[in-house]
């Protein structure tokens, strides 16, 4: 049966052209902690988790067209990577030594989304509320006050201007960190970046995907086979 | 020189939808109804139910169904001439009544009935439009030369997934009206679901190569009978084209008085006749 057989309308119908807008952005941001304390295994395990990301957001056709990811490392305050959509991102290789200072790298990286915004403006790309994400395994060496602050005020659900999710790893200061994240910060369980890195993968598709007013259904990190604990 | 409208219009589940078993959200209608003074009125209202609420598909049909009773009861007794924003506003307000009168039943939230809004009513020489949420209004512009204007951007805020709904609190805040003075020849209302198919999101404009053969077809085909979805926009909505491109539920809802195209494929019309007799 040919596609003629279900159309009673009397003129054939038309094949329209469609337009081929670019997809919304999913715009996460990785601060990630690079300073000395990282040596050995922890920074392989962090670069192998980064690798890993790449190649499940690029498995996920969504994800793959949506994420763009963006890289500060502190250990000194280094932009590795600018943001861009999984197919161009190049996972840096990362190398640890130097201080811990967190609250330039929070500064810098909200300076860093928010030009990335502009940008969408001015283009007319459309995004969703945009990930940050901060990893590490020790505590600010610098002055984070302003830092958090800054968290405070974009993090909540009046301004809503981003999510901001911290991860402690081992030995890291969970009670600062819990002042400078508006919501709970999360223990790696051991090192398991790549897991961590899974989960941010499949939640950040589940984003790209979602449509007004969705409420987007994250798995729990914290479960016994998830990568987190909390405090 | 414009002749009788001629409408389609049609609410296809999106593939998501259909992978989780959700039902379609979508709403929309259409209708063309008599004045007592002598003149037509053309009603047309699409609806999007939002993802997540529960019952949002009864909130969409609710909308519609209502905007059908209320603006054709006053179009048939009064014209065109009592539509305006009171009226507007007070069918939003009841609308919003009638849903939590269901919401307080079923012991949920308004919330969960929550549903876009946009609406059309055109009359020989004014026009009024409304718009709660995203999805869009389309006209053809003044001088017939296939170009297309929206009415009102789709409400999105800063955020790809944020939009407004007839449920929220100060709804009426949202609401976008315009009334336009002038015959409107063509019209399209479409959902969420295919905005980013048929709108130049960076450009701002409505993108014409989809309408204008649309449109053109629409006008070689006959006045539909009431009530009716169209077979052709159902396929349409349904085909690969679209769900390569969106998984969402989609709406579309086209009108168009422009006279019919000179060189309508008659034998393609005698062909189809002689089939639709036969069957």
């Amino acid at each position: 049966m040919t596609d003629d057989h279900l159309l009673d309308d009397q003129m054939p119908f038309p094949t329209p052209d469609i337009v081929g807008n670019p997809e919304p952005r999913c715009p996460c941001l990785l601060l990630l902690d690079t300073s000395g304390s990282m040596r050995g295994q922890r920074i392989a395990e962090l670069n192998a988790g980064l690798v890993a990301f790449k190649d499940e957001l690029t498995a996920d056709a969504m994800a793959a067209q949506r994420v763009e990811v963006g890289i500060i490392t502190f250990g000194p305050v280094q932009v590795q990577s600018e943001f861009q959509t999984p197919d161009l991102w190049m996972p840096p290789t990362l190398r640890a030594g130097g201080e811990t200072p967190m609250g330039a790298a929070i500064e810098q990286g909200l300076k860093m989304l928010d030009a990335r915004k502009q940008v969408y403006k001015q283009t007319g790309l459309s995004y969703y509320r945009p990930w940050i994400f901060l990893i590490t395994d020790g505590g600010p060496t610098d002055a984070w006050q302003s830092a958090a602050a800054l968290i405070r005020a974009g993090d909540n659900n009046e301004k809503k201007a981003f999510s901001f999710f911290a991860v402690g790893v081992e030995n890291a200061k969970m009670d600062i960190l819990g002042q400078i994240a508006v919501r709970e910060p999360l223990r790696l369980k051991g090192m398991r970046y790549r897991d961590l890195f899974s989960w941010l993968s499949s939640s950040l598709g589940q984003v790209s995907r979602s449509k007004p007013s969705d409420a987007v259904q994250l798995n729990n990190p914290v479960t016994p086979s998830g990568w987190a604990t909390i405090e | 020189m414009t002749a009788a409208w001629r409408y389609a219009y049609a609410s296809v589940a999106g593939t998501s939808h259909e992978k989780n078993g959700s039902p379609c959200q979508d709403a929309g209608s259409c209708r063309v109804v008599e004045t007592s003074g002598g003149g037509t009125v053309l009603l047309a209202m699409a609806s999007d139910g939002a993802g997540s609420a529960r019952r949002s598909e009864e909130g969409a049909r609710l909308a519609v169904a209502l905007f059908l009773d209320e603006f054709g009861t006053a179009c048939r007794d009064h014209g065109i001439a009592a539509i305006d924003r009171p009226f507007i506003l007070a069918w939003l307000s009841k609308l919003r009544r009638k849903i939590a009168a269901r919401a307080a039943r079923a012991g949920i939230r308004s919330g969960d009935f929550a549903c876009t809004a946009l609406g059309a009513v055109i009359a020989d020489e004014r026009a009024v439009f409304f718009q709660i949420g995203d999805g869009a209004i389309v006209v053809s512009g003044p001088h017939g030369r296939g170009e297309y204007d929206w009415v009102f951007w789709p409400q999105h805020g800063e955020f790809a997934n944020t939009t407004n709904f007839v449920t929220q609190r100060e709804a009426a805040r949202a609401l976008e009206i315009e009334i336009r003075h002038g015959p409107i020849e063509e019209v399209a209302l479409f959902t969420d679901g295919i905005e980013r198919l048929v709108l130049d999101l960076a450009g701002k404009t409505a993108h014409a190569p989809f309408f204008r053969p649309l449109f053109r077809w629409l006008a070689g085909t006959k006045p539909p009978a009431t009530g009716e979805t169209s077979p052709a926009l159902l396929h349409y909505l349904g085909s690969k084209q679209v769900c390569d491109r969106t998984d969402d539920d989609k709406t579309l809802i086209m009108a168009t008085r422009r006279p019919a195209p000179q060189e309508q494929p008659s034998a393609i019309h005698a062909a189809a006749a002689k089939s639709a007799s036969a069957g």
